[in-house]
């Protein structure tokens, strides 16, 4: 037992100790922070400085109009845009074009519009500037001019536009989630986002910390420090300490991660006002503490289940190649689970997501949807964590034989006979 | 008591038969040469002693008790295939080694100052294992190896890659781990390094053990002793095929290998006789020599059957 601490520690603190995990652990939630309020802050930072705007309208209907309409203003409180009509028609408009461009290339004006007088038929009219890849004010600009020309066109026909606009408004549907007992709770398709982001977490956690048990085996194989490390110690305290040290760094880098989003969840409001006056806070959907205690339990679970696969994969290799080979299949049903994942979140409660929820090899992952989706009965919950532990538990006695002698095995690798040999050894 | 007893092991791997038959009783204290050519089955026999492999048939008992992991633990192992883990700090690593013998860290910080300080790797206590040279690298295993103070230290070619300098210190803390009571085997190829070192030897061939014993018996019951003699004049006595099997012109001095059944003393009575002899020394056989006959001998046998 206190051998297996000590592999235990050294795994632990060797990994915990690295630049990339310092960096990655600290960088990951800076990432989530810029992406979940970066966008919120942009929209809400307003131009500094007015643009000067000319308009050449040989329609005649829109200039006064699009003064009115376009009336933003800048950080300082001045007009964003300062309008100027430029007379012109069909004969000179070529020359006062050319003038006009003249202009913008020398900075005098920031922009111009050519309204074109068969504008309400042609369906049409142009924007000249230096940078038109603003969407936001290009999309402005198009939806400003549209409402102006219909708006025409209404008036034109003797309607009422304003009757007209309440006549053909929107319908706005609100979906509810129905939790359990009946409870309703608004929810704006956030219930699938979230299911997919944990969902997402889980099978990058699963891969990924598999994989680092796998190398950290092989490398002792391959540094040849194990003969060392087996002869003080049993290969099993050895593998249990490796499974052990790897999935507790991540642990940790998830609790830092869940830490961060807690805080950010509470505060996401006051840290936006630091920003920007009058911001609206992002809302960061709650998730349920069942759902978040399901979540530890099934990536524990399916945690031990993949690295003890994958000690046992690192065991028997000897080269980066055949470990590429070897881990291929145990990678092949972590992203079938995940594959697997889209039908249960499309169709929670069919009964093929009944059983593939139940199976091993994918219920860490399959479970945990449907309990993110839609919470199934508990029986079927505690049935896949039986049978997750049952398979466990012979996985760890199967990996052990493969580890106790696959560590010392250098040379060729492995063929399917030798590995049945070595179980029964 | 032995402080190890091997008993009737053996080993093989598919069809090849790496250890048959082999049995060793080692008393405290001694310094123990396991020798053989590559090949021999001497690493195999290590890693049975070590619990790595197991063997096929045969006892190993450590203490009188069968080479369990707490019997182990007052093992101190130096494999043939050197390795660390590269990542880790040189202090880091020796104390985790020590760790997992069962000394804590805070017991086993003295010890790792000390003996980088007697290998002068203090200034490296914080650098990298990878950063080190290779002969550090091989330094610092050797003080992993021995950081817990086992009572039994089996060193498998401890000599492999080291400089004259460094072998040196090796057998010299070899020989003050002896003093300080431990018991040491050591595996190798180079005979000369066993007969300045061991007190007893177990030659093996082909996975069997050829001769065992303390090396100064072993030397004198191989009666091949030769003679080196310079001398001035004409040594007839040298063609007589009674006396003289053979013997070689050197620079200087002449090696004479005596007849069977003959006692050196008659050859020194006719030497004197014929020549003025300015030297005449007994020159024991080496084990090199030993091991070539012995080897070729069997190989022999072996051919004739």
């Amino acid at each position: 037992m206190n051998k297996l601490w000590t592999v235990f520690k050294r795994e632990f603190l060797t990994r915990v100790k690295t630049k990339g995990f310092i960096i990655g652990t600290l960088l990951t939630p800076l990432f989530i922070i810029l992406i979940s309020i970066g966008p919120g802050l942009l929209i809400n930072l307003k131009s500094e400085k007015s643009k000067q705007i000319s308009v050449v309208d040989l329609s005649g209907i829109v200039y006064d109009e699009l003064v009115q309409a376009l009336n933003d203003t800048t950080s300082s409180g001045q007009p964003l845009y300062e309008f100027k009509k430029v007379i012109a028609s069909t004969e000179n408009l070529d020359s006062i074009k050319n003038d006009l461009s003249q202009a913008v290339d020398k900075n005098k004006i920031d922009g111009y519009f050519i309204i074109p007088p068969d504008i309400v038929e042609k369906n049409e009219t142009q924007y000249y500037a230096k940078s038109v890849s603003n969407f936001d004010e290009n999309r402005t600009f198009q939806s400003t001019i549209s409402q102006i020309i219909r708006n025409y066109r209404i008036t034109q026909s003797n309607l009422d536009p304003v009757l007209v606009n309440k006549l053909t408004r929107w319908i706005n549907l609100r979906t509810f989630k129905v939790a359990k007992g009946g409870e309703e709770q608004e929810d704006q398709g956030l219930s699938f986002i979230v299911t997919f982001i944990m969902v997402m977490f889980l099978y990058m956690a699963l891969i990924m910390y598999g994989v680092f048990v796998m190398r950290s085996v092989y490398e002792e194989k391959q540094s040849r420090v194990v003969e060392v490390l087996i002869s003080s110690c049993k290969p099993f305290q050895l593998m249990a300490g490796k499974v052990l040290g790897v999935g507790a760094v991540g642990l940790t880098q998830y609790f830092i991660w869940a830490a961060v989003a807690a805080l950010l969840t509470v505060y996401s409001g006051s840290i936006m006002q630091l920003f920007s006056a009058g911001a609206r806070a992002f809302a960061i959907p709650t998730i349920p503490i069942t759902v978040l205690v399901y979540f530890i339990i099934f990536f524990i679970l399916g945690y031990l289940l993949f690295a003890t696969i994958y000690a046992a994969v690192g065991a028997m290799v000897n080269t980066d190649q055949d470990a590429q080979q070897f881990q291929f299949p145990v990678m092949m049903f972590i992203i079938m689970a995940f594959i697997l994942a889209f039908y249960i979140i499309k169709n929670p409660t069919a009964n093929l997501s009944k059983i593939i929820s139940l199976i091993p090899l994918f219920s860490p992952i399959t479970m945990f949807t449907r309990i993110a989706i839609q919470m199934p009965p508990f029986g079927e919950i505690l049935l896949s964590i039986v049978i997750l532990i049952v398979t466990i538990i012979f996985l760890i006695w199967l990996a052990g034989k493969i580890f106790r002698v696959g560590i010392l095995m250098y040379g060729k690798r492995p063929t399917l006979p030798e590995l049945i040999n070595w179980i029964r050894y | 008591m032995s402080i190890l007893t091997i008993d009737h092991i053996y080993k093989s791997f598919k069809d090849i038969h790496a250890v048959q038959d082999l049995s060793l009783e080692l008393p405290s204290g001694v310094i123990f040469g396991l020798l053989g050519p590559n090949g021999a089955g001497k690493t195999t026999t290590i890693r049975m002693i070590m619990d790595i492999i197991i063997p096929d048939k045969g006892k190993i008992l450590i203490n009188g008790k069968p080479n369990t992991q707490e019997q182990l633990d007052q093992v101190g192992y130096l494999p043939e295939e050197r390795g660390l883990y590269r990542k880790m700090k040189v202090g880091e690593l020796l104390s985790f080694f020590a760790e997992l013998k069962g000394i804590k860290p805070s017991q086993s910080r003295n010890r790792i100052k000390s003996w980088l300080e007697r290998f002068e790797l203090i200034d490296r206590i914080n650098k990298k294992a990878e950063e080190l040279s290779r002969g550090n690298q091989q330094k610092l295993q050797f003080i992993a190896t021995i950081i817990h103070e086992p009572r039994l230290i089996i060193l498998d070619e401890p000599f492999a890659g080291l400089d004259p300098l460094n072998t040196e210190l090796i057998k010299e803390i070899m020989l003050e781990q002896q003093r300080n009571g431990a018991t040491i085997i050591f595996s190798t190829h180079m005979m000369e390094q066993v007969e300045k070192l061991c007190d007893s030897i177990c030659l093996i061939n082909e996975g069997k053990a050829v001769l065992s014993g303390e090396l100064r018996q072993i030397k004198k019951s191989f009666g091949r002793n030769s003679i080196r003699m310079e001398y001035i004049g004409e040594a007839k006595f040298l063609k007589n095929q009674k006396l003289v099997q053979k013997f070689e012109d050197h620079d200087g001095y002449v090696e004479i290998y005596p007849a069977e059944k003959v006692i050196i003393k008659q050859i020194l009575q006719e030497a004197i006789k014929e020549v003025d002899v300015s030297r005449f020394e007994i020159m024991e056989p080496s084990l090199n020599e030993i091991f070539i006959e012995i080897v070729t001998k069997k190989e022999r046998e072996e051919h004739h059957e």
